[in-house]
């Protein structure tokens, strides 16, 4: 109880900083800020009483952030060009908004060729190369791929919609090597072609979000074909199967960058841990993982953590009858590391009951992860929140 | 039992730093990202077939006259570019000083083979016999203040600019007197003395004003030696006294800035937006006053001291520099407010003000 009301404390200060002060405390701003808030100290709250209850204030964040982000970008775009496709001047002055799932496409041509390929800002602006690798950076060293459960803005359109029906009237379990297997071979070729070609391939071809985002103009037949490409993507992988499945089938089949956080997952902090001594194998977690990263051979073998493109939603820890799932901290993971301050000597006073509380590794990656969406979304909330409410008449 | 002292060691400082950057880690990031963000952005470039090429010649318009051209610049040609019209082509840049420039025709010649012609709306290219050779792509910027030429390269008779070394350029304009300019055909880098040279420069520059700085300002009354917060205090009620003390209210502002400064981020943050309201009312009420320079400065130096990507205030600040260059008599403050504004213009990413306003100060005071 009181560990929570530290965080939340703790996160209201961030709130107020990022949120309202640097806004200098416009209406939309603090209508913003006391809805984080809420989310918060509800999750925390939740969580206390009972582990893994929190999860549904994720989903919604998550959703609510990729409706909010589309909105607010996509009035950018057309204040910035007057349209939503990309024109030439754009193109031609190297102003394209560069995004996350960029960056595994352009870092090994980085390499080879010294040049970024892609037609973006370097500084200077919210979507520019240098803030987003930088963003990545922090990113992989803290929450890991926890962004594409708590940060990801196009994450939330599939976490949505994940949740439109009540079950799976597709089940995916059977299939989920296969399908882990297919997104790594599908970055793999991803960062070859755009190597090849030294141009962004899946930008160019199969990013579903440019339905909601950008797109270039359809004036001729290979961007007719790209057009037909990123529509059906995005009706198929972000709307349809996602609501069949319960699964996010585009962030854990085709998104490069996806996968390729999952392989620098393991430079995070966090890592979700199996009790095998505690699970009975009723493989409820592997059925509702969204990310496809429990299967049956993972309960099977006694692994004692999910594969390696778990995303640390947390939805697992929710359904787990046996509460065999946790976040834990990555060195403590090693067999060989040892167990001081950790649950086995609890602390006898009421003060260090709480300290031990704040440091549990489940309230420092939700910290972690509500911290950098907090901050990832202000901006682009509050300026949808501005749009929204003068679309209504309202003040802004 | 010294590998487990060791190992609790290790574990603690684990914990400590995992706690640290979950609890401040990534706020402070993202409060101090301009700084890596800058340091980073130097180290990283996009391809030069998405940006045009590399730069071969860059001419800098900074003669009397009144043509309205401010910046020429050539481009390497361009070949297999990705996701643009042409795969080959030629860029050319041209900059005007203002934002719409009035000008009816533009004709450049390059080395007496080519004509390119422009218009407020496009771009074409002529043979020396005045045969249309082709449409090139015509792209007006930032407010029509920039025009981009790219001369696709597909005709053969284009083509021999591919293995140029050099071409020279006639540029005219309406009725302005013509410009000639040499580029070579391969991009050089740029020299680094250039660039330790430049910066030796404003620092003479700074030290110079530091060093007349006194004799430069309004007489005011200045409080001798006390603290941020007396200072504050002693404008403070100068300001009750007189509501419209503009001189007061603008070093009240700039007390506040630097207070800010001193403070915590999330006071600094404040501080700052409240500095503002104090200085631009002062600067508001000074306007063609006497005393304008003491209150622009105050407010320039500190839109020139705040970081940009907070308050985003560079532009504001290069601007009263420029006005104080054109109120002043003083050569020193003259070259410190061109110095001034050339690191506020490259700041806010207007490099081509920035070399200007580094000529113009270079011209006031001399440097080895």
């Amino acid at each position: 109880m009181i560990s929570s009301l530290i965080l939340s404390a703790m996160m209201a200060f961030i709130v107020f900083f990022f949120v309202v002060l640097m806004h200098n405390f416009a209406p939309a701003a603090i209508l913003y800020a006391v809805f984080l808030m809420f989310l918060f100290v509800r999750m925390t709250f939740a969580e206390n009483k009972k582990i893994g209850s929190g999860v549904i204030y994720r989903r919604i964040f998550q959703t609510v952030f990729a409706v909010g982000f589309c909105i607010a970008f996509i009035a950018d775009l057309i204040a910035e060009r007057g349209s939503m496709s990309i024109t030439r001047e754009a193109m031609s002055n190297s102003e394209l908004p560069f995004c996350h799932i960029a960056i595994p496409q352009v870092l090994v041509p980085l390499l080879v060729t010294k040049n970024i390929i892609f037609p973006a800002r370097i500084s200077g602006h919210y979507a520019s190369v240098a803030s987003m690798i930088l963003i990545w950076l922090v990113c992989t060293l803290t929450v890991g791929r926890g962004w594409c459960s708590w940060i990801c803005f196009y994450g939330g359109w599939e976490e949505g919609f994940s949740h439109v029906a009540k079950k799976p009237r597709i089940k995916l379990l059977p299939k989920n090597k296969e399908l882990r297997e297919f997104h790594f071979g599908f970055m793999f070729f991803i960062i070859l072609a755009s190597l090849c070609e030294l141009a962004c391939i899946y930008c160019e071809w199969f990013c579903p979000f440019k339905l909601v985002t950008e797109f270039s103009p359809v004036n001729s037949i290979p961007s007719l074909i790209a057009a037909i490409m990123f529509v059906g993507l995005f009706i198929g992988l972000v709307i349809v199967l996602p609501i069949l499945t319960k699964k996010r089938t585009q962030c854990s089949s085709l998104c490069p960058f996806g996968a390729f956080a999952s392989l620098t997952d393991r430079f995070s902090i966090f890592q979700m841990k199996i009790d095998t001594d505690k699970c009975s194998g009723c493989m409820k977690c592997a059925s509702t993982c969204p990310f496809s990263a429990i299967d049956i051979k993972t309960i099977q073998e006694k692994k004692g953590h999910p594969e390696i493109t778990c995303a640390k939603c947390g939805e697992c820890v929710s359904v787990c009858p046996n509460k065999a799932i946790s976040y834990e901290f990555r060195f403590n993971m090693k067999k060989s590391g040892c167990s001081c301050g950790h649950h086995k000597n609890p602390p006898k006073t009421a003060a260090g009951r709480v300290f031990q509380q704040l440091l549990h590794p489940a309230k420092l990656f939700r910290f972690a992860a509500f911290s950098f969406a907090v901050i990832m979304s202000s901006d682009f909330m509050i300026k949808s929140l501005n749009l929204i409410a003068g679309l209504f008449g309202g003040k802004k | 039992m010294i590998k487990t002292i060791l190992e609790k060691i290790r574990y603690s400082w684990k914990m400590l730093t995992t706690v640290f950057t979950c609890f401040f880690g990534i706020s402070l990031f993202f409060i101090c990202s301009s700084i890596p963000q800058n340091f980073f952005a130097h180290f990283l470039h996009v391809d030069p077939s998405y940006t045009g090429g590399l730069v071969c010649a860059d001419f800098i318009n900074s003669s009397e006259d009144k043509s309205p051209l401010l910046r020429y610049t050539v481009h390497e040609p361009v070949t297999n570019a990705r996701w643009q019209q042409s795969a080959e082509y030629w860029q050319l840049d041209l900059e005007f000083k203002d934002k719409t420039p009035a000008f009816k025709n533009i004709s450049i010649y390059i080395d007496e083979d080519f004509e390119l012609q422009l218009t407020d709306t496009e771009g074409k290219l002529y043979d020396n016999s005045g045969n249309l050779i082709c449409n090139t792509e015509y792209y007006k910027l930032q407010n029509g203040s920039l025009i981009k030429i790219r001369i696709p390269l597909q005709d053969k008779r284009v083509q021999k600019l591919l293995g140029a070394k050099q071409t020279i350029h006639y540029v005219l304009l309406d009725d302005y007197a013509p410009l000639t300019i040499e580029a070579s055909m391969k991009a050089h880098k740029k020299s680094k003395k250039e660039e330790a040279k430049n910066k030796a420069y404003i620092q003479h520059v700074k030290q110079l004003y530091a060093e007349k700085q006194a004799s430069l300002m309004t007489q005011i009354q200045m409080p001798q030696g006390k603290t941020t917060d007396e200072n504050l205090s002693y404008f403070k009620d100068k300001i009750n006294t007189n509501p419209d003390d503009y001189v007061s209210l603008a070093y009240y502002g700039s007390w506040l800035a630097v207070k800010g400064g001193e403070s915590s981020v999330m006071k600094a943050v404040a501080l700052v937006n409240e500095a503002y309201t104090y200085l631009d009312k002062a600067a508001e009420l000074a306007a063609g006053k006497e005393g304008e320079i003491d209150v622009l400065l105050n407010r320039a130096s500190v839109s020139a001291s705040v970081p940009e990507q907070v308050f985003g205030k560079a532009a504001v600040g290069a601007e009263d520099f420029m006005r104080i260059v054109s109120i002043t008599e003083n050569e020193t403050l003259k070259a410190y407010s061109y110095v001034m504004a050339y690191e506020c213009y490259q700041k806010c990413g207007k490099e081509t003000q920035a070399i200007l306003a580094l000529q113009e100060a270079q011209k006031m005071v001399q440097y080895q």
